[in-house]
């Protein structure tokens, strides 16, 4: 069961980092981040739901 | 009678355009499901952290003489919780605040009063049943006067620590010194098991808090080893990292950047200023408003002219 269940993509295992001087991130935490940067430009810029229906009307 | 001036960050002109409606709990409800189901979904695709739990026994078996050092310095006086300070003795001052020389811990007082021989290495051995040699051990230590115990101490420092066959041995060492049959017994009692159910039951059959058995585990080197594998450490940036290749928590970026930076990555002090500066930081983002420059930022950066674009553009 815990077979079917589990995790399709296993990220239990060392990580990888990102290191440029005294600054260090993982992979996964940049993953995130640059997710978090995009959602918010894309939620700047794309239209409001429903907007174009209006327009039309 | 004078009108007071109009400020464009506080003060707001009556609305006389056009309305709409708006339904904002519709939009609340979508929110709601989007999430849950990207919530489930990324959970169902990457799972989450499943490490096991550090014990006592671990640590003991993969480290018996770091953990037989670490012992040692509890019954010693020397380890790293003996000169904590607040809030479990009166050891040591702990950090000050800025060049406030606020000690903040000091002035809360020591409310999780530990005397770490007792804790750690006394009490634990008093449980075990049928042991006349150990018993024989505890009692002469409790005999002693200070300057006795100090000597065994000294003794046993000087001594060669080695563990072979299940069992650990100091050499050379006098007969009459109990040392080394208490941090044996320690030892053999931690590899079975023992010691972390009689450190984290407190007395109880059932328990949540484990405050001796971490702070134990924290006074040896082999728990800053694993954390430095995992890239779990202050200096790693280990605040805002998880287990694994899982993502962290991303946004103490601010609170542990601190860390990493000088003068605070030299300091002693380091976890007290790095929480005023947070403290001062947040203050500064829910007064926002209230602060001239801050406050007109978005009006002068005119992001919101991209997000209402279509009504400034006067087509709507």
């Amino acid at each position: 069961m815990s077979d079917i269940l589990g995790a399709l993509v296993n990220l239990d295992h060392p990580g990888h980092y990102i290191s440029w001087g005294w600054f260090q991130m993982s992979y996964g935490n940049f993953a995130v981040v640059v997710a978090m940067v995009a959602t918010f430009l894309v939620a700047l810029v794309a239209p409001f739901p429903g907007r174009q229906k209006e327009k039309r009307s | 009678m004078s009108r007071k001036s109009f400020n464009p960050d506080c003060d707001v002109r009556e609305w006389t355009g056009a309305q709409r409606p708006y339904d904002i709990l519709k939009e609340g409800a979508i929110a709601l499901l989007v999430v849950a189901l990207l919530t489930a979904g990324l959970a169902l695709v990457f799972g989450s952290p499943d490490e096991k739990q550090v014990t006592i026994q671990q640590w003991s078996s993969a480290d018996p003489v770091d953990f037989a050092a670490t012992a040692y310095s509890e019954l010693a006086g020397t380890s790293g919780i003996a000169g904590y300070g607040a809030p479990y003795n009166n050891a040591s001052d702990g950090q000050f605040l800025g060049v406030t020389h606020l000690y903040l811990a000091k002035m809360v007082g020591v409310h999780i009063p530990i005397d770490p021989a007792r804790t750690f290495v006394l009490q634990p051995l008093g449980t075990l049943p049928d042991a006349p040699t150990l018993r024989f051990a505890l009692s002469t230590w409790k005999n002693a006067s200070e300057t006795q115990r100090g000597a065994w101490l000294d003794e046993y420092a000087k001594a060669s620590l080695s563990f072979s066959h299940g069992h650990l041995t100091a050499a050379p060492l006098s007969l009459s010194n109990p040392v080394n049959e208490l941090i044996a017994s320690e030892t053999a009692m931690a590899r079975s098991g023992a010691l972390d159910s009689t450190m984290g039951t407190g007395g109880g059959l059932y328990t949540t808090d484990y405050t001796n058995v971490l702070l134990f585990i924290a006074d040896g080197g082999w728990f800053a080893t694993l954390a430095d594998h995992q890239h779990l450490l202050g200096d790693q940036w280990g605040m805002m990292n998880e287990t694994g290749s899982y993502p962290g928590q991303a946004w103490l970026w601010l609170y542990t950047f601190w860390y990493q930076i000088h003068p605070f990555s030299t300091s002693g002090n380091a976890d007290v200023d790095a929480w005023g500066i947070m403290m001062l930081l947040t203050a500064g983002l829910i007064l926002v408003p209230y602060i001239p420059g801050l406050r007109s930022i978005p009006r002068r950066t005119k992001l919101y002219r991209v997000i209402w674009r279509d009504h400034y553009a006067g087509r709507v």
